[in-house]
């Protein structure tokens, strides 16, 4: 619960610091599975009298822990690389140009990458994960950003995050 | 952030108004009622053509009055579920998995301390793992409410705590100003809008079809025993789709017709729910507007036909929340404000009016067997109208002891009296004159 809880409050300070309270929450209503994971994903509820209204706060948390599964064959192959290193260079440069406004360059940085490991790993993560996320609504450029912070804090400590990916995978 | 104390009670509670006058009308929608429960078992009149294909044909378009039924009926028992509000309760709380604060708000104590110096007293639920609602409350009993809390608002606490706080205030005025207990009259009625494509299908699109074809079924077996030739069939043909399509245009036609009926019915209820979320908007407003104009925005204001439509019945349209926001301190938007569920029952025997249209003059022994007047006539205006200057007039008054009903609080914000006596001026000419007309 510990390793689980330690990576859930560090993609959401990654990501969307305003989730990280609630980040052991969430996970652990992802874990549980059936229609508590749904709820987590609900984007459209209905709009109920003696409330404020509803929208525009949709937690982005589950949809990254949905990606990581997703991109789990590759992210085991790029997380336990002889040549990390490189990678870890790619995915920093990347987030500084995520960060740049309205930059276009990280998807080109993503595109540009040579086809050779650990990049065609790195590639298909980044693919896969910017995938799911652009599913959740999050546009192109955000999700382009979202993908990199990711990468770039399980990048910190890869054989942890390995076992977080492994732990979220046996709860599917 | 500038804090000023929050007006829970600015406008008058007319939801509760409205249920408190629905009763005068029951008569009229007990007559709705027998007329649609007749239509069902009446047999055929006497020397029509009586012949299989024509009685099923009949018996189905019985069924056709649950249109009308069924939504009245749904009005009449959101008002009924009101005497036993635990219902409410346990059905909130299973369906939105809610649980009390001990279990689920242990990081929050923050959010606690602001609704305890707030609302003293007031009961949280919370599901932190759901994100598409961000507060509401709901009766817990007759006079104590309980306010929900999801993911959004601890998301939003962390990003913005000032509009945050807006929120929470907006929910706050619903409980001082009593609206818990009702909002929910208006649940079953919301619930049959979200399932009225099922409703619609099954008590006019299924009878119809299947009175079509039994009519069709009986043509084309009288044809058939009269040994018609074979060349004749084609132009048989096109004169039963004919037929069919001139049935479908007056099917459709009549469709209309019964969803202005339903319209006109549930007008007043959408009003007072709206009058509720104005009035608790206003609440945010005195607290601190910029932010409570921020909040308004967070929501995504471009929302799909359906949702849009269902958003409708809970809460008025964002732009109209953000323009009266920014504009109450205006006494003529105050006005506008105090003014606007009053015209709304003037609006109602208006499209009900519309909706008589056809039938006058009519000697359908069914229709006569229900007579508007009770609830849409110069007589029944006059006496609403009469009734909410009255109401109107002496808020300023009242104000402070509803609210203590509902907070058990002493600290109450007064109220300025002139907008409402001015309110009620208005409401009282429009009375008078339609005592004039009743006469």
């Amino acid at each position: 619960v510990e390793l689980i809880n330690y990576w859930a409050v560090k993609l959401a300070e990654a990501t969307a610091p305003s989730e990280a309270a609630l980040a052991p929450a969430i996970t652990s209503a992802y874990l549980q599975g059936g229609s508590v994971r749904a709820d987590l994903f609900r984007q459209t509820g209905i709009d109920a009298a003696g409330g404020f209204g509803i929208g525009g706060l949709e937690a982005l948390l589950p949809w990254i822990l949905r990606s990581l599964i997703a991109a789990s064959n590759w992210l085991y192959t790029l997380l336990a690389s002889d040549e990390l290193g490189n990678a870890i260079a790619a995915v920093k440069d990347g987030v500084e140009l995520a960060e740049k406004v309205g930059s276009k360059q990280p998807k080109e940085a993503i595109t540009q990458m040579p086809n050779n490991a650990p990049y065609s790993d790195l590639k298909h993560v980044m693919n896969v994960i910017g995938a799911e996320l652009r599913t959740a609504g999050i546009v192109d450029d955000q999700a382009d950003l979202i993908t990199f912070r990711v990468i770039n804090a399980l990048l910190e400590k890869p054989e942890s995050a390995v076992e977080f990916v492994r732990q979220l995978e046996a709860a599917q | 952030m500038t804090a000023g104390r929050a007006q829970n009670n600015l406008m008058p509670p007319w939801l509760w108004f409205w249920i408190a006058t629905f009763f005068v009308s029951l008569p009229y929608y007990v007559a709705v009622w027998r007329r649609n429960l007749i239509d069902l078992v009446t047999p055929l009149p006497v020397g029509a053509d009586d012949s299989i294909g024509n009685m099923f044909a009949f018996r189905i378009l019985g069924f056709v009055g649950l249109s009308e039924f069924i939504p009245s009926v749904a009005v009449v028992l959101g008002i009924a579920a009101l005497v036993f509000p635990m219902i409410r309760t346990r059905w909130i709380q299973k369906h939105y998995r809610l649980c009390p604060r001990s279990q689920a708000f242990m990081p929050l104590p923050e959010i606690i301390a602001f609704l305890e110096d707030q609302a003293p007293g007031i009961r949280v639920t919370a599901n932190l793992t759901r994100f598409d609602q961000i507060a509401f409350i709901y009766p817990s009993g007759f006079r104590q409410t309980t306010l929900a809390i999801f993911g959004p608002l601890i998301k939003l606490w962390h990003q913005d705590k000032a509009v945050a706080k807006a929120i929470l205030v907006h929910e706050i005025a619903h409980c001082r100003h009593g609206d818990a207990v009702v909002i929910g009259a208006g649940s079953p009625f919301r619930v049959l809008v979200e399932r009225w494509a099922a409703l619609f299908f099954s008590v006019w699109v299924v009878p119809f079809t299947l009175s079509v074809l039994a009519l069709a079924g009986q043509f084309f077996w009288e044809i058939y025993l009269s040994n018609t030739g074979i060349l004749a069939w084609p132009i048989v043909v096109l004169y039963k789709v004919g037929e069919t399509i001139i049935l479908g245009v007056l099917f459709a036609a009549t469709s209309l017709w019964v969803l202005l009926w339903v319209i006109g019915l549930f007008l007043p209820p959408m009003m007072g729910i709206w009058c509720s979320e104005l009035n608790a908007d206003q609440a945010s407003a005195a607290y601190s507007r910029k932010h409570t104009l921020r909040a308004l925005t967070i929501m995504p204001d471009k929302k799909r036909r359906l949702q849009w439509l269902f958003s409708s019945l809970a809460h008025p349209p964002q732009k109209l929340r953000q323009w009266m926001v920014a504009h109450s301190r205006n006494p003529v938007v105050l006005i506008g404000m105090l003014i606007l569920y009053p015209l709304t029952l003037g609006f109602q025997v208006l499209i009900l009016r519309l909706w008589e249209l056809p039938y006058v003059g009519s000697d359908d022994p069914f229709l006569q067997l229900v007579n508007l007047d009770a609830i849409a006539s110069w007589r029944s205006l006059f006496y609403l109208w009469l009734l909410s200057a009255v109401l109107l007039a002496l808020w300023p008054y009242l104000s402070p002891i509803w609210e203590r009903c509902f907070s058990g609080s002493n600290i109450v914000a007064k109220l300025e009296p002139k907008p409402y006596w001015i309110s009620a001026g208005i409401i009282a000419v429009l009375s008078l004159i339609s005592f004039t007309q009743s006469r």
